[in-house]
């Protein structure tokens, strides 16, 4: 099927709107040469995007792939130019992104120079041009503030699925990330430093050590579609201490074993994007689309972000129909976000 | 318990305001800095409006509301990193990426970071 620059437009103007560009600001398209390749219309719609708002875009390709070990180096003129400009959004395919949140340039741009980090959301391309790109970041932050509200009361929710997920997660409400932190909510886009992947569309816990319980997850990273058993994971002080469920299991393990760290649960999401597709979402490796589809809970395995001894590519898995409860209040219900039906209300 | 180096924080945060950029600077956010300083006694900086108004003990570690989260910042590092910074031989990223600067928060307040991280190296944006 055929696309024009036209239907990628909303997209790229949804993305600068939730990152607050403005007249002359630098924005820092950093495609890998096999995007340039695959999905042309997007740089073309990025750039004709920044202009209409008097922003000063400029492309750096990246012609070598990201390597899968720490330290990430880039070429000095990038690392110049990511802490020159005001915002810089990654391109990639698959993997989605060549300057990954671990690198010590873009962490440097960040804090040093409050650079915005971008990344565009895995998938095979042409991410700009669908529904859940052009789903408003307006309708997404009001999602947020509506569920913050409920959150903010409380320091654990509760997860549950028909398959027999039953996990309490203990996390400090101030510290909630993904699309959404509390400063972005408070001045109602992406503040200075902030990175977030784009299309929108999760709110995260960053979950502490009373984490506690049993997750039976559908679907795993590195596994096309949903998996045909479910596999078990036990927590226990925040930690994956026990891995059940058949031979994906037993590839978990073995991706895991040894890593420091890896076993460790750095960020458990709520997908907030009712145009993010589930199914199509899965067909990636990385489930990006997915992660974000309407009530998906996805549990990510691996140190902090910026931790010193953090795996580079840690292992997550999704919990499809899950019910997370706070106070008594169900905020997903059954893979519902029922603040989904109160704002479109 | 040495107040050596509340003395010299205060010192270097009051000193910025003598300078016209750094004084707009400082106006950017208001900001309450909470510096923990190896076994010293904790101190903060209050940042309002671009005045500057250091303070042994005076805030509390505790963030129980958002406003609380936006306004109070909470540093932890030893009196050497803290000299070094104020010296510029080192940016408060750089201390972050090694660890000697823990600050509570730091992928949410990666705003307030930045900002601190300017006037530390006396440049504006």
């Amino acid at each position: 099927m055929s696309l024009y620059i036209a239907e990628f437009m909303e997209g790229a103007r949804n993305f600068y709107r939730y990152f607050n560009v403005k007249r002359g600001d630098h924005v820092l398209l950093v495609p890998t040469s096999e995007f340039v390749y695959s999905d042309p219309l997007a740089l073309e719609a990025l750039t004709a995007a920044a202009r209409e708002i008097g922003a000063e875009p400029l492309i750096f390709i990246i012609t070598k792939p990201r390597g899968r070990q720490l330290p990430e180096v880039h070429p000095e003129p990038l690392t110049r130019a990511l802490m020159a400009c005001d915002l810089f959004l990654g391109l990639g395919i698959d993997p989605p992104n060549p300057i990954s949140g671990h690198c010590v340039a873009a962490l440097t741009a960040r804090w040093d120079h409050g650079v915005k980090q971008a990344d565009l959301a895995a998938g095979r391309g042409k991410v700009l041009a669908t529904e859940w790109a052009r789903f408003p970041p307006e309708k997404i932050f009001a999602m947020g503030r509506r569920l913050f509200r409920s959150l903010e009361k409380a320091r654990a929710v509760h997860v549950t699925s028909p398959n027999g997920t039953d996990l309490i997660v203990d996390y400090d409400p101030y510290l909630i990330t993904g699309s959404l932190t509390v400063p972005a909510l408070e001045y109602g886009y992406a503040t200075a430093g902030m990175r977030a992947t784009y299309p929108l569309g999760v709110l995260g816990f960053l979950s502490d050590v009373g984490t506690q319980g049993k997750a039976v997850l559908d679907c795993l990273s590195g596994h096309v579609g949903k998996l045909d058993h479910p596999v078990n994971w036990t927590v226990k002080e925040n930690r994956v201490t026990d891995i059940a469920g058949g031979e994906e299991a037993a590839r978990v393990r073995a991706e895991i074993e040894g890593l420091e760290n890896a076993d460790y649960i750095a960020l458990i999401t709520i997908g907030l994007n009712p145009k993010a597709r589930l199914w199509e979402g899965l067909m990636s490796g990385r489930h990006g689309e997915a992660q974000r589809h309407e009530g998906v809970v996805r549990i990510a395995l691996g140190d902090r972000p910026g931790g010193n001894n953090s795996p580079m590519h840690g292992v997550s898995g999704e919990i499809l129909d899950a019910t997370v409860e706070v106070n008594g209040e169900l905020i997903v219900d059954r893979g519902r976000l029922p603040v989904l039906r109160e704002i479109t209300e | 318990m040495s107040q050596d180096t509340f003395h010299a924080v205060s010192n270097f945060f009051t000193g910025l305001g003598e300078s016209a950029a750094a004084q707009k600077e400082l106006a950017r956010y208001d900001q309450t800095i909470l510096f923990h300083i190896g076994n010293e006694q904790p101190f903060c900086i209050r940042i309002a409006g671009g005045k500057v108004s250091p303070e042994i003990g005076g805030a509390t570690d505790k963030i129980e509301s958002v406003d609380d989260f936006l306004r109070l910042l909470l540093l932890k590092t030893d009196a050497e990193t803290i000299a070094a910074l104020m010296a510029g031989s080192v940016t408060l990223g750089e201390t972050l990426l090694e660890g000697t600067v823990d600050i509570h928060g730091n992928i949410q307040k990666e705003y307030i970071i930045a900002w601190l991280s300017r006037l530390f190296q006396r440049t504006e944006r």
